[in-house]
């Protein structure tokens, strides 16, 4: 599995960070980036689907213990190359990743959006981290992404 | 007609083959022959029966299509590209309303989310899909484009049959009918032309009396036969001619050049009516009977197809031989790579035919099926355009039979990839077939089913379309996305995100292909969804391009407009902003016109920042130091306070209510005519670039006073411009000026400024006042008072005090004396008066007060006439007297004579200004004047000047001082000074050159004759020298504090006014023996005076409360000796450059035992107690109240021969030399009177005596200054000298003076008395007598 981008966005569907990795020094140009910016934000229409489709499921089946919904949303849209995938925290704070397009274990993308959930809430467990705001300047949380996606803890 | 099937243009094609001479009629009316027909094309009335296989049914609409015989070329792809670009070019964008969009308007409300239906395509669109069906005809695989029919035309003038026959020659035939691709089999009609205008028209049965012979379907149709006062037909032949007839028509046909003349004008209506009856009439008839008869027979083909043993033989792999013969002939063209071709007698091409002819008559069961069996053969076959064409037409028949929707769906998906299968192999034109069919696809969802299945597809169509757009060309791939984009946003729940996304890409595609238009539209309606949601990124590459993209399309304001927002977020990094800034300056130099930009957010003007600094407050200036004085200075108000009547001063309190002249006063900020007033604003660089602001000034307006007018052409201000250069992220601070030239009232309205020499643009000013908080409505909302500090009032012109310091020293040493001036320039245009200063340190300033006009010589030369010589070599001792200085409280405020009492407009007066380093340290001194105009004005009644100057003070000589009691006589006590001065400076040597003492009960003196003169000191070395002081003569003790008697108070008059009573005295002591300086003189004494002399500090003036009680007068005019004395020591250095004076104030030799009694209760009157007696540490100090001397001869002659015991009377006194306590002692021997007994002869000749008659004292008091003579015996047994000693006087108890009277009198015992310092030392020599007495 080879990341192209990871996202994380905010409640009200804001950027929080958005990052693009790249095996070259090309890629990493203004447009490269840009085209990720678009490729997330119009991902956040299939996570809206996903996520009431999952509603929607849960209420059909049983209505008694609530909706139990899996933050993990699975395969959201290919674009051209490129897989984008989706996950999305009870506190309706999403996380996106895109995927060269290769095939990859759900079980596996799972373990690693929950990875990089866990190292955004220690993120924002820190007191002196203002509430949804962007993460660019939390340099632990860059390093520990950074570790997360070079070293492929996931 | 069914839309869908419309969209599609299927129709009939009917071949038209004509003469040159035919052709030649028509061009008469400025059109070819197949231009005459072209119009005639759809009919919906025709009610003809039909039987293609059951039963018969009535075929009412008909399509044709008229093609003549060299227009059967396929457009190449570049043709059919430029036409789409035309097309699209050609339509009018509406011009989009960009301010709308600029507003960021919601998104939502612009789209018909949830209604269901796909939007309405774009004008444009509907066109382009007939420009693609129009592009895409006569391929290879269209069997629907090839002739059904042929007309031959020819004139009527003509021999007819053989015409005729030559027409059908092979070399009029296009190349499908000559490859055999397309069936030979078709209706023809024979047409003959005749020019009305060039013949009557003949009758049409002799006419066509030959062709009828030779064929069945014939007809004379004459034209041109319009009358000339007859009006000229609408031209309906133009719009009816294909866009791309001139790329379809065979390369060196005669084709009519496209002509600007309008078409048909020779015709007239009957012309126009023949021909169309001749279409609908003949031609239809004619083809619907030979189209029937076709499918009738190729039916029966395909049913032997169908047989058993076409079956098997198609499996065995014996497959294409359907009528013997006719095998499909592999293409020549495809080199590499066999693709099938089939002919006409093929039997696919002839299913295809069945399904076709079929499909034209409405026979949509037949044409399905045929369809089916045809596709299944050209799968086989791998022939995957032909394949996907008939796929394509199945869909649309199932559509049109109302089948299965699954099948259309699976028939129009395989249509798709199969041309895209096809696509690899042929070039891109297969590709716009596969688009063909996607929009197809569109059609037949928007179609078919209910309203809510139509919406569930049309997700399906936008990602079909999406996925198409990566087929085609740009422009397609525009459109098709732009198409998608509108499907997103018509879903149930609108997919906004994609909506936009899509038209950024078709935005993308457009501009790729230079469609600017379109592109800036797609753009600005995705820019909505985009806007301040955080998407910062997204924003910027949007505006970037809108802003590139409209300047280019030379709508220059949008386009500033947008790079605006860009420079608003400067949140970009720097390469970015670069490119930004480039852009828009390009933008700007080409379009000078619009430099002037209202809105540029850069700089950034922080308006919380804004101050203006008048001349007389100087309200602020942080360009300033922090040690200027200005009205922010917390040492303003407590300096100008007191300069100000106290009726402006304070501002009343809860009782009095508010002050009204302060509360009705004109507004704090006025400006006067002439004078330049400031703004200090802060400006800020938001950007990571450099900013160069050029031309920044303030933008005022000036309302004339009444009766004010202006010249024209003369400005009513000037102003100022600056030029900054803020790095990246850099902030300054401007100072920016007006001056007003005329009355009225100035308003700062803003800044104006010009960005780096291309941008002009302003800003305006608003100040907020306070947040007000009086009613409901302004406590929840945010609502602040009108802040009016920017409009002022400027009056008439008024005096401008300017005041500098002339000769001011940087550093000074300690105790430094240096004369400065004040000068001080009227710069105003009237005059002023009534000048006062304060200042802040009035210890260092002595301000107006000039030395005596002697010089130095003849001060020398005085003070050496009164020369009292001392030692060697000689001190200089002089003694002068002066009258004191009546008491002064506040020297901090004065005021300055003026030369007849005012300065004139340009007048300068220079006052001097005497220095002296009062303190260590660094010292800012404050000056403030404040003056008057001679001619009041009621807005500005006074004009203040503050003025401040640094000053270091470094360390001169350090001084150390004692004072101890000498020897003296007990009335007059003596005391000893000491005085030890160490040079503390870095690297001056300096030299004491007088020591002044100033007092009006005391004197120095030198301690003996021999005194040293000091020696000029070293930085290290100290002098230690010893003066006596002693009391004046003729100077009474002071009295004992008590409470004033009421004779004193009652009969002052009596007595000689104190002033006239009480001198001070001046004695100097000159080490020099030249030089020697009154001490009387100004500035000396003047510092002197100031020595104590209070800073004003923060506090000042606070406690002062103005309704406060005064204390009574009365009891001050009690003269009252002063007695303390001061020190006053004169140095210099070497050069004599430097030169000061240390002084010593308020030294008492004396010191009262006692603290002050404390003033009496403000409240009850009544006089507090004293602390109590025993709080009181006295034991220290008590020994030495009482003064001790002994009397006694100083020898004495004894005989011991006549008595062994010599006896002498000594006399101790003892003087209570305290003023203000009573003092108990005891006096006792010491040893008593076992040492008296015990004592031999045995003793030391100058041993002690003892003491013989009173040995013990108990309990004595003494009152202030009263005496005691003790008589006591002093015995010796021997020759020798005595000293006299061995007793003690002890103080044992004290209280009060003047309190025995009363009962409440204090006793302080002490718990052990304490021993008084002996008395000096006497020496009593007894002489032994006894042999002369012998």
């Amino acid at each position: 599995m080879v990341l192209a981008s990871i996202a994380v966005i905010g409640k009200e569907h804001n950027p929080l960070y958005i990052r693009a990795f790249s095996r070259s020094q090309q890629d990493q140009s203004e447009e490269s980036l840009l085209r990720f910016h678009f490729i997330v934000h119009t991902a956040l229409d299939f996570v809206e689907d996903k996520i009431a489709a999952q509603r929607n499921a849960a209420q059909g089946s049983s209505s008694s213990s609530g909706p139990k919904l899996d933050p993990y949303l699975g395969l959201l849209y290919p674009i051209e190359d490129l897989r984008v995938y989706g996950y999305a925290s009870t506190s309706k704070v999403k996380f996106i990743a895109v995927l060269d397009d290769e095939d990859v274990k759900d079980a596996q993308m799972n373990a690693f959006f929950r990875r990089l959930h866990g190292l955004y809430v220690d993120t924002v467990c820190n007191p002196f981290h203002p509430p949804n705001t962007e993460l660019y300047d939390c340099a632990k949380f860059q390093r520990q992404v950074d570790r997360l996606v070079d070293a492929g803890l996931y | 007609m069914d839309e869908v099937v419309e969209n599609q243009g299927f129709a009939a094609v009917v071949m038209v083959l004509s003469t040159p001479e035919a052709e030649a009629i028509c061009q008469k009316s400025n059109m070819s022959v197949t231009d005459l027909f072209r119009p005639f094309t759809s009919f919906n009335d025709l009610n003809l029966s039909a039987q293609t296989g059951g039963e018969q049914y009535r075929v009412k609409t008909f399509e044709l299509r008229f093609v003549h015989a060299k227009e059967f070329n396929e457009v190449p792809k570049e043709v059919s590209d430029q036409h789409f670009q035309q097309l699209v070019a050609s339509h009018e964008v509406e011009d989009v309303d960009l301010r709308a969009n600029l507003e960021y308007m919601s998104a939502k409300d612009n789209f018909t989310t949830g209604s269901g239906i796909v939007p309405d395509s774009k004008p444009w669109f509907h066109d382009f899909r007939k420009l693609l069906v129009e592009s895409l005809r006569n391929g290879e695989q269209c069997t629907l484009d090839h002739p059904v029919a042929c007309v031959l035309v020819a004139a009527s003038t003509q021999g007819q049959v053989q015409v005729m026959n030559s027409l059908l020659s092979a070399s009029n035939q296009p190349a499908i009918l000559r490859d055999g691709l397309a069936d030979h089999n078709t209706a023809r009609s024979y047409v003959l032309l005749h020019d009305c205008s060039a013949s009557p028209p003949p009758n049409e049965k002799t006419a066509l009396i030959e062709l009828q012979k030779a064929y069945n379907s014939c007809q004379l149709i004459p034209i041109n036969s319009r009358e000339k006062d007859a009006p000229v037909l609408a031209d309906m032949w133009t719009p009816s001619r294909p866009a791309m007839l001139s790329a379809m028509t065979q390369k060196g046909a005669d084709d009519a050049p496209p002509s600007a003349e309008p078409r048909g004008t020779l015709l007239s209506v009957d012309d126009v009516e023949r021909v169309r009856e001749y279409v609908k009439g003949t031609l239809c008839k004619q083809m619907v009977a030979h189209l029937q008869a076709r499918v009738t027979q190729l039916s029966a083909v395909r049913a032997s197809r169908q047989g058993l043993q076409n079956k098997i033989r198609s499996w065995l792999g014996g497959k294409k031989g359907g009528e013997g013969s006719a095998s499909p002939a592999m293409s020549p063209v495809s080199a590499g790579r066999k693709l099938p071709r089939y002919t006409s007698n093929a039997i696919e091409a002839q299913m295809m035919k069945l399904a076709d002819y079929a499909f034209l008559l409405r026979d949509y069961g037949i044409a399905l099926k045929s369809y089916r069996d045809a596709g299944l053969e050209f799968k086989s076959d791998k022939a995957w355009r032909h394949y996907a064409l008939s796929q394509e037409m199945a869909a649309l028949c199932i559509y049109l039979t109302d089948g299965s929707r699954r099948d259309m769906d699976e028939a129009l998906e395989k249509a798709t990839t199969s041309y895209i299968k096809a696509r690899s192999s042929n070039g891109d034109r297969a590709a716009r077939h596969a688009t063909r069919a996607v929009l197809l696809q569109m059609d037949l969802l928007r179609k078919g089913g209910n309203k809510q299945q139509v919406r569930e597809r049309v997700r399906e169509v936008a990602f079909a379309l999406v996925g198409q757009s990566t087929e085609e060309s740009n422009l397609c791939a525009a459109l098709l996305l732009e198409q998608a984009a509108l499907c997103f946003s018509s879903m149930p729940s609108a997919k906004l995100r994609q909506y936009s996304f899509h038209l950024i890409l078709a935005g993308y595609h457009y501009i790729s292909c230079s469609q600017r238009r379109h592109a800036v539209r797609a753009y600005s309606s995705a820019l909505g969804i985009y806007m301040s949601k955080g998407w910062t990124h997204i924003e910027d590459h949007i505006h970037f391009t809108l802003g590139r993209n409209c300047a280019t399309l030379g709508r220059i304001e949008t386009a500033i407009g947008f790079f605006l927002r860009l420079l608003r977020h400067s949140r970009q990094p720097q390469e970015r902003q670069e490119t930004f800034m480039k852009e828009l300056s390009t933008i700007l130099r080409a379009n000078s016109q619009h430099s002037q930009l209202p809105n540029l957010p850069l700089p950034r003007f922080n308006q919380r920042s804004i101050k203006v600094i008048l001349n007389d407050h100087m309200q602020v200036s942080r360009l300033a130091p922090s040690d200027v004085l200005c009205a922010a200075h917390p040492l303003w108000a407590p300096l100008v306070k007191p300069l100000l009547p106290p009726a402006e001063a304070t501002s009343g309190n809860w009782l009095t209510g508010g002050n009204k002249s302060s509360t009705t006063a004109a507004p704090t900020s006025i400006c006067v005519v002439g004078e330049w007033i400031y703004l200090e604003v802060d400006i800020e660089n938001p950007m990571h670039l450099k900013l160069n602001i050029t031309n920044l000034r303030l933008l005022c307006s000036l309302k004339l006073a009444d009766g004010v007018t202006a010249e024209p052409g003369e400005d009513p201000f000037k102003v100022d411009a600056h030029e900054v250069e803020l790095a990246a992220g850099g902030r300054r601070l401007a100072r920016l000026g007006v001056c007003p030239n005329k009355e009225g009232e100035l308003r700062i309205e803003g800044a104006g400024w010009t960005l780096n020499g291309v941008a002009h643009s302003s800003t305006k000013f608003e100040l907020q006042g306070r947040r007000l908080n009086k009613t409901k409505a302004h406590r929840m909302g945010k609502m602040y008072s009108f802040d009016q500090s920017l409009i002022m009032p400027v009056i008439p012109p008024m005096p401008l005090l300017k005041a500098e310091i002339e000769g001011m020293p940087e550093t000074m040493m300690l105790g430094q004396r240096h004369r400065a001036e004040l000068v001080l320039t009227n710069v105003g245009r009237t005059p002023l008066s009534s000048l006062r200063l304060r200042l802040s340190q009035p210890a260092f300033c002595v301000v107006g007060e000039d030395a005596p006009s002697t010089s130095i010589e003849a001060a020398a030369e005085q003070a050496a006439a009164a020369v009292d010589g001392i030692g060697e070599p000689v001190l200089l001792l002089h003694q002068r007297t002066a009258v004191p200085p009546a008491p002064k409280k506040d020297w901090a405020t004065l005021s300055l004579p003026l030369p007849n009492g005012e300065l004139k407009p340009g007048q300068t007066a220079r006052v001097p200004l005497w220095l002296r380093a009062n303190s260590l340290g660094a010292h800012t001194l404050h000056y403030i004047f404040c003056y008057e105009p001679t001619s009041p004005s009621k807005m500005l009644k006074r004009r203040l000047c503050p003025v401040s100057q640094k000053v270091i003070v470094q360390p001169a000589l350090a001084i150390r001082h004692f004072i101890r009691r000498g020897r003296g006589t007990t009335e007059n006590p003596g005391f000893v000074l000491g005085l030890t001065l160490r040079n503390t400076s870095s690297g001056t040597r300096l030299c004491l050159s007088q020591l002044s003492c100033v007092s009006q009960s005391w004197q120095i003196k030198h301690l003996c004759k021999s005194a040293k003169r000091p020696e000029p000191l070293q930085p290290g070395e100290d002098f230690t020298i010893y003066l006596r002081v002693t009391r004046q003569e003729g100077v009474p003790m002071a009295p004992p504090p008590k409470p004033a008697p009421p004779a004193v108070a009652a009969k002052p008059s009596n007595e000689q006014p104190a002033a006239a009573e009480v001198t001070i005295t001046h004695f100097e002591l000159n080490f020099t023996g030249q030089g020697v300086v009154d001490s009387r003189d100004v500035p000396l004494l003047s510092f002197l005076e100031r020595e104590k002399a209070p800073r004003v500090t923060t506090d000042t003036g606070n406690d002062e409360n103005p309704y406060a009680r005064k204390p009574k007068k009365g009891s001050e005019a009690e003269p009252k000796i002063d007695e303390t004395f001061s020190i006053v020591l004169h140095y210099k250095d070497d050069s004599g450059a430097v030169v000061g004076q240390l002084q010593l104030v308020d030294l008492v030799p004396q010191p009262a035992l006692l603290p002050p009694p404390p003033a009496p209760d403000k409240r009850s009157g009544k006089v507090r107690p004293r602390r109590p007696l025993k709080e009181l540490d006295l034991s220290s100090r008590l020994p030495s109240m009482l003064a001790l001397t002994l009397d006694c001869a100083k020898s004495s002659e004894h005989s011991f021969a006549a008595s062994p015991l010599c006896t002498q009377p000594v006399f101790l006194r003892v003087v209570n030399s305290s003023s203000e306590i009573d003092v108990c002692f005891t006096f006792e021997v010491l040893g008593g009177p076992d040492r008296a007994t015990n004592l031999t002869t045995a003793s030391a000749p100058s041993g002690e005596p003892i003491w013989l008659g009173l040995t013990t004292l108990s309990r004595e008091w003494l009152r202030p200054g009263e005496k005691k003579l003790l008589a006591l015996t002093a015995g010796m047994w021997a020759v020798g000298k005595y000293t006299l000693d061995g007793f003690r006087v002890a103080v044992c108890a004290w209280r009060l003076a003047g309190e025995i009277e009363t009962s409440s009198a204090e006793v302080v015992e002490l718990e052990k008395p304490i021993s008084c310092p002996p008395p000096p030392t006497r020496v009593l020599e007894i002489v032994d007598m006894s042999d002369i007495s012998d």
